[in-house]
């Protein structure tokens, strides 16, 4: 046999020891019932006992937990081990404060007993949804507060530093309160990308009183799209409010080079002849005219223009405006994905 | 020559109006304007050297059509001696013209132009052919307009023993037409300069300020 097939099989072996673990728990639980319910109590106390001693690896569930714990109870209380069966109640209240043992399963001395056990044991806990996306302001994400009897508590979300963020409920939870968070901080925004803890404390602590519970929230921020800005008004669709100043310059232009050929006229066309000086006259006639041409056609105001570019630009600040607001909007609605971890037990005296 | 040249114009002018869709139009022009002619070519042969001016009168007539036009003109004046002398001479001037505006801004035009001095005894008589190029600038859109016109002679020529030599001259003015008026006013000052053939033998040039109101051809 090589090394690789040693290798091979002792993994084999330990896969097959875990699995066999794992199911044996389950195993347990159900034989642990049937003896209950064949009346072999000592056997049933020492099957449930064993199921519930299971590491949480392979062991069993919360949901089986509460059911073993329940069948240990009456098992317990049947063996005429009164104090066992309270504390293995009191440890179902700890690990679910709602729960309650079936009426028509149990008989009324074990639902008797558990309810004096509810009673005197004040436990609280926090559910979370495992992931929730929401926008702030217009959508919550939900804690529902468990009581297993009427208790005040302080409802608080805090920075994972202990920094607080914001109290979410303060009052009386008889069995549950639905504690609703909108994702803003006490100041109004959206609470940063960050780890938070929601708490769920006794207003009142006493050394037998419920412990606080928590739960780490890892809160991320996805920024909303915000829309475009609409595009700078320009020349078009805005419309020229004066008048050009080429037309004037180029109606000055034509009169003075005109005039000016007028003078010119006799050196280029008769060159080193005499000439009258009534081409002076003419030249400065016809110059004249260019200056009329260009004060005629300097730049003047557009009133028409200006007033259909006065409401192109009022039009413009509107959408500005109104997208602006649309931008704020989703901005302030930012949107969180809050992702809860599992629910710890507070240590006393924590902040 | 001549005679060929001027059938040949009037066959394109005729053309023209026979292709022309559009209706044609007329235009008048009737100048009033003062001339100054220095003539120094008497060693050349001519009425002999002077300093002439005088006023003249004169009118065109134009057929528009199509881009193309077809004008007539005429004018006349009697010319003294600057000196206030005795000397006299009537001036006369005729010209055909055919233009064309291959664009708004320019004009094309060629045609005969005829020039005489005539006193009791003797007439001398220019006969050019004429290439005119015209530049039309306006100064305020369809109101005010200036231009500026220049020519050269293809051919010439005069009754001196010595021949002629290079005509040219050019013409620049101004021209108005008031709103909603059927009739333009035009300033413009010409100058022409004709030389006579020969060593030295001379020249003549003209110098005139016109003041014309034109009617029609919008």
């Amino acid at each position: 046999m090589t090394r690789a097939t040693l290798v091979l099989a002792l993994s084999l072996l330990l896969c097959g020891a875990r699995a066999s673990r794992a199911q044996s728990a389950s195993e347990l639980l159900g034989a642990g019932v049937r003896a209950y319910q064949a009346l072999e109590y000592d056997a049933a106390a020492a099957l449930l006992e064993r199921s519930l001693g299971r590491d949480s690896a392979g062991g069993l569930a919360d949901s089986l937990r509460a059911r073993a714990l329940t069948y240990l109870a009456a098992t317990e209380l049947f063996r005429g081990q009164r104090d066992s069966a309270v504390a293995a109640f009191r440890q179902l209240v700890l690990l679910d404060p709602r729960y309650r043992p079936d009426e028509l399963i149990f008989p009324p001395q074990v639902t008797n007993l558990f309810q004096e056990v509810r009673r005197a044991t004040r436990a609280i806990a926090v559910a979370v949804p495992p992931v929730t996306e929401l926008r702030t302001r217009l959508e919550r994400f939900t804690a529902r507060v468990l009581a297993s009897s009427l208790t005040d508590v302080t409802v608080t979300l805090a920075q994972e530093d202990g920094t607080p963020v914001r109290q979410l409920y303060s009052g009386p939870v008889a069995d549950s309160v639905l504690v609703a968070w909108d994702g803003l901080t006490a100041a109004g925004a959206p609470a940063d990308n960050g780890r938070y803890v929601l708490r769920v404390t006794p207003r009142i602590p006493t050394a037998d009183g419920p412990r606080a519970c928590q739960v780490v929230l890892e809160v991320k921020q996805e920024r909303p799209d915000t829309l475009a800005w609409p595009p700078a008004l320009t020349t078009p669709p805005l419309l020229p409010e004066r008048t050009s100043t080429g037309p004037a310059f180029r109606s000055l232009a034509a009169g003075l080079v005109t005039g000016a050929a007028v003078v010119a006229l006799p050196s280029l066309m008769a060159r080193g002849k005499e000439a009258t000086g009534a081409r002076f006259a003419v030249g400065a006639a016809v110059g004249v005219s260019g200056l009329i041409g260009f004060f005629a056609r300097k730049p003047r105001p557009l009133d028409a223009n200006v007033r259909a570019n006065a409401s192109l630009r009022d039009t413009w600040k509107k959408k500005l405006e109104a997208v602006k607001a649309e931008n704020a909007a989703r901005l302030r609605t930012m949107r969180l994905v809050v992702r809860a971890g599992p629910e710890t037990i507070a240590e006393r005296g924590s902040p | 020559m001549k005679t060929i040249g001027l059938i040949g114009i009037l066959v394109l002018a005729a053309t023209a109006v026979a292709r022309s869709q559009g209706r044609p139009t007329l235009a008048f022009r009737g100048d009033a304007g003062f001339v100054w002619v220095r003539s120094d070519s008497a060693a050349a042969g001519a009425v002999g050297a002077a300093r002439l001016r005088g006023p003249v009168l004169g009118g065109e007539g134009r057929l528009v059509f199509s881009g193309f036009t077809v004008g007539l003109g005429l004018s006349s004046g009697t010319l003294q001696a600057a000196d206030q002398g005795t000397v006299k001479r009537d001036l006369i001037e005729g010209r055909l013209v055919v233009a064309a505006r291959p664009l708004p801004w320019l004009e094309m035009s060629v045609g005969p132009f005829v020039r005489a001095y005539v006193t009791d005894s003797v007439t001398e008589r220019w006969v050019f052919w004429q290439a005119r190029a015209r530049v039309d600038a306006p100064i305020v859109t369809a109101s005010l307009t200036s231009y500026v016109e220049l020519w050269r002679a293809l051919s010439s020529q005069v009754n001196l023993v010595a021949g002629a030599g290079r005509v040219q001259g050019g013409e620049a003015g101004v021209v108005y037409r008031p709103p909603q008026r059927p009739f333009s006013l035009r300033l413009a000052y010409r100058m022409d300069d004709a030389a006579v053939a020969g060593n030295g033998s001379g020249s003549q040039t003209l110098e005139a300020i016109s003041l014309a109101i034109i009617v029609g051809g919008r």
